[in-house]
C-alpha cells in the first residue's frame, strides 16, 4: 500500500511542478511591480505591503491551527488534506523574510513609533507598544510558529517511516498545548500588526475576526488545491465528492463565524456609542468605505452563505472552486477595509475614497507567488497521503480505489 | 394472480443492519419502488437504498427562515419607526445593527418551527394507524430487528413471486401485512 501511494504521488510531481512554475511566474511579475512601487510610490508602498503580508501570513498561521485541531480531534475530513495543511505550515520561513519590510517600514505604518505622537493614553501603552519590543515579538512569533512546524513535520515524517504508533500519539499530545500557544501568538500578532495601526482603539474580538478570516482563506485555498488534485490518484479515492463537500461545509461554517464575530464587534461598539471606540467605525462607515463595507456584507457573507448552504450546490465542484476563489479575494478586501482607512486621518473622512492603489494587488500577487511556490515545493516532496497512520483504515482506501 | 384487497404488503425480518441494507439495495435493483425499511438505529445509506434521495424539507426550513427574518426586522421597524417612535438620547429611530439580533433569533425560531411542521407534514404525521403494526414481530423494530416491507401497491407486487424473492434475501421470516 505504501509503495503504491508513494509511486502515485511521484507520478503527480510534474503536475505540481506545473502549479509551481505558475506561482513562480506570478511571483516574479508581482515582485517586479512591487519593486517598481517601492521606488516610485514610496508613500503607498508599506501600506500595501502590510495588506499583502497580513493576508498570506494568516494562511500560514491557520494551516497549522487546522492541522493541530485535526491531530487532536481526528475525523475523516482532515486525513486527505493533511499534506496540504502541512505544506501550508512550512511556508513560515519565506513569510519571516517577506515580513521584514514591515519592520523596516514601521515609521511609515504605525504612528505610535513617533515620539511626538505619544499622548497621555499612548504613554500608558509604551511598555508594550515600543519599537524594540515590537521587533522582538515579531521574531518570537516566528520562532514559535517555526518550532511548532518543526515538530509537527518531524513526527509526521517519523510516522511515514515507522509502523509503531508513537509519532501519532506524540503529535496528538503535543497539539493540545501547542494549539493554545498558537492561538495566543496569533492573537498578539494581529494586535501588533493590525490593531496597533490605530493605537487608541481596541477591540477584544478583533484577533478572533482576523484568525477566523484566516481560517476561511485557508479552507478556500485548501478546497481549490484539493479539487485540482482530486482528479488523480492517490487522492482521487480519498477526496471523494463527499469529502470535498466537507471542505465546502467548513467554508460555510467559517463564513458564518466571520460574519458573527464581525457583526458582534460592530453591534457592541454601535450600541455603546463611546467616543474612544467609535472612531474606528466612524471612518469605515463613511464615504467610500461604507460602500466597501456593504460589499463585504454581500460578498463576504450573503453570496457565499447562500451558495454553500445547499449541499447540492456545493457538491458541484466548479461552484465550490468559484466560491473559494471569491472568498480569497474577499479576504483581501476585508483586510483592505481594516488597514487602509487607518491611514486616512483628519478632515474629509465623510468623502474619503475607498479606491485601492494598484500596489494593493501587486503585493498580494508577489507574496502569493512566493507563498505558493514554497507550498507546492513542500507538497511535491512527500507522499500526498500520510502513511502508516494508525487511525486510518487503509484497507477501505484500497477498496475504494478498486471501485 | 390477483392480490387481495386487505393486504398492505409483505414484510421481511432481518437480524442485522447490513442484511437490511443489502436487501434494500437488491429490492430496489429488482424494480420495486413502493418499499419501506424499518430499523431501530440509523443506517448510513439506507435512505438512498430504498430510493429516498430527495426531500423538500430544506426548502421549508429556508423559506420559513426568510419569513422569520422579515418578521423580526419588520416588527421592530414598525414599532420603533412607524407606530410608536421614541427619541432616546438622539439615537436614530431606524437603528439597523440593533435590529439584527432579534431578526436573527426569529429567523432561527421560524426555521426551526418550519422544519418541525414540515417534517410532520412531509412524513404524513400524525398517523394513528399504520398496517405494519399488525405484524406481531414488528414490535422488535424499535429494539433489535430490521424490517423491509414491499407494499402491495407496487406494480411489480405479486403475492407469490414477491414472497419467494424476499425469502431469497436471507431473512428470518416473511409475513403478510394485513391492511
Amino acid at each position: 500500500m505504501n509503495e503504491e501511494l508513494i509511486r502515485q504521488s511521484e507520478a503527480l510531481a510534474p503536475r505540481i511542478d506545473g502549479y509551481r512554475r505558475r506561482a513562480l511566474t506570478a511571483g516574479i511579475i508581482g515582485a517586479a511591480l512591487t519593486g517598481f512601487g517601492y521606488v516610485s510610490q514610496h508613500d503607498q508602498f508599506f501600506k500595501s505591503y502590510l495588506l499583502g503580508f497580513t493576508f498570506w501570513i494568516s494562511l500560514t498561521i491557520v494551516s497549522r491551527m487546522i492541522l493541530m485541531i485535526h491531530h487532536l480531534a481526528g475525523g475523516r475530513w482532515g486525513f486527505a488534506i493533511r499534506r496540504l495543511l502541512e505544506a501550508g505550515t512550512q511556508t513560515w520561513p519565506v513569510m519571516l523574510v517577506l515580513g521584514l519590510p514591515v519592520l523596516a517600514g514601521m515609521h511609515e505604518l504605525y504612528h505610535w513609533t513617533h515620539a511626538d505622537a505619544i499622548d497621555e493614553i499612548l504613554a500608558k501603552k509604551v511598555a508594550y507598544l515600543n519599537e524594540t519590543f515590537f521587533i522582538i515579538r515579531y521574531f518570537l512569533y516566528f520562532a514559535i510558529w517555526g518550532g511548532l512546524s518543526f515538530f509537527l513535520v518531524r513526527w509526521s515524517r517519523a510516522q511515514d517511516a515507522a509502523v509503531e504508533t508513537w509519532p501519532t500519539q506524540r503529535t496528538q499530545t503535543f497539539s493540545g498545548p501547542g494549539l493554545i500557544v498558537l492561538v495566543l501568538t496569533g492573537t498578539f500578532a494581529s494586535v501588533d500588526w493590525l490593531m496597533s495601526l490605530e493605537p487608541h482603539w481596541f477591540s477584544t474580538i478583533f484577533s478572533a475576526i482576523y484568525l477566523i478570516g484566516g481560517a476561511l482563506a485557508t479552507w478556500s485555498l485548501t478546497a481549490i488545491v484539493a479539487v485540482s488534485l482530486s482528479r488523480h490518484e492517490p487522492l482521487a479515492s480519498l477526496l471523494t465528492n463527499e469529502r470535498l463537500r466537507d471542505l465546502g461545509t467548513f467554508m460555510l461554517g467559517f463564513t458564518m463565524l466571520w460574519a458573527y464575530t464581525s457583526f458582534s464587534q460592530l453591534l457592541i461598539i454601535w450600541s455603546a456609542n463611546l467616543p474612544e471606540e467609535i472612531t474606528w467605525y466612524y471612518t469605515r462607515l463613511h464615504g467610500g468605505w461604507l460602500y466597501l463595507g456593504y460589499a463585504l456584507i454581500g460578498f463576504h457573507f450573503f453570496v457565499p452563505f447562500l451558495l454553500l448552504i445547499s449541499s447540492r450546490i456545493k457538491g458541484r465542484l466548479k461552484i465550490l472552486v468559484s466560491v473559494a476563489c471569491g472568498l480569497l479575494l474577499m479576504r483581501i478586501v476585508d483586510l483592505y477595509w481594516i488597514t487602509a482607512p487607518a491611514f486616512q486621518h483628519g478632515s474629509g473622512v465623510e468623502h474619503a475614497s475607498a479606491m485601492p492603489h494598484w500596489l494593493d494587488l501587486a503585493v498580494p500577487l508577489f507574496m502569493g507567488g512566493a507563498w505558493l511556490f514554497v507550498y507546492f515545493g513542500q507538497l511535491k516532496k512527500r507522499s500526498l497521503v500520510a502513511l502508516n497512520d494508525p487511525r486510518f483504515d487503509y484497507a477501505a482506501l484500497a477498496e475504494e480505489a478498486h471501485h | 394472480m390477483s392480490q387481495t384487497r386487505d393486504t398492505h404488503g409483505l414484510m421481511a425480518e432481518f437480524e442485522r443492519p447490513e442484511q437490511l441494507l443489502e436487501a434494500a439495495q437488491r429490492t430496489y435493483a429488482e424494480g420495486y419502488r413502493k418499499i419501506d425499511a424499518y430499523s431501530p438505529l440509523p443506517i448510513h445509506g439506507l435512505g438512498a437504498a430504498i430510493g429516498f434521495t430527495h426531500t423538500n424539507l430544506p426548502i421549508a426550513t429556508f423559506v420559513c427562515g426568510v419569513i422569520g427574518a422579515i418578521c423580526g426586522y419588520g416588527l421592530q421597524y414598525w414599532v420603533h419607526v412607524i407606530e410608536y417612535p421614541i427619541n432616546i438620547a438622539g439615537r436614530p429611530m431606524h437603528s439597523g445593527p440593533m435590529f439584527i439580533p432579534v431578526a436573527f433569533e426569529l429567523t432561527i425560531l421560524f426555521a426551526a418551527l418550519g422544519t418541525l411542521i414540515g417534517l410532520f407534514l412531509l412524513n404524513g404525521l400524525p398517523q394513528p394507524y399504520h398496517p405494519v403494526f399488525n405484524v406481531p414481530a414488528f414490535a422488535r423494530a424499535s429494539q433489535d430487528r430490521f424490517f423491509l416491507c414491499i407494499e402491495a401497491e407496487d406494480p411489480n407486487y405479486d403475492a407469490a413471486s414477491t414472497r419467494s424473492f424476499l425469502e431469497g434475501l436471507g431473512c428470518l421470516d416473511v409475513t403478510e401485512v394485513e391492511a
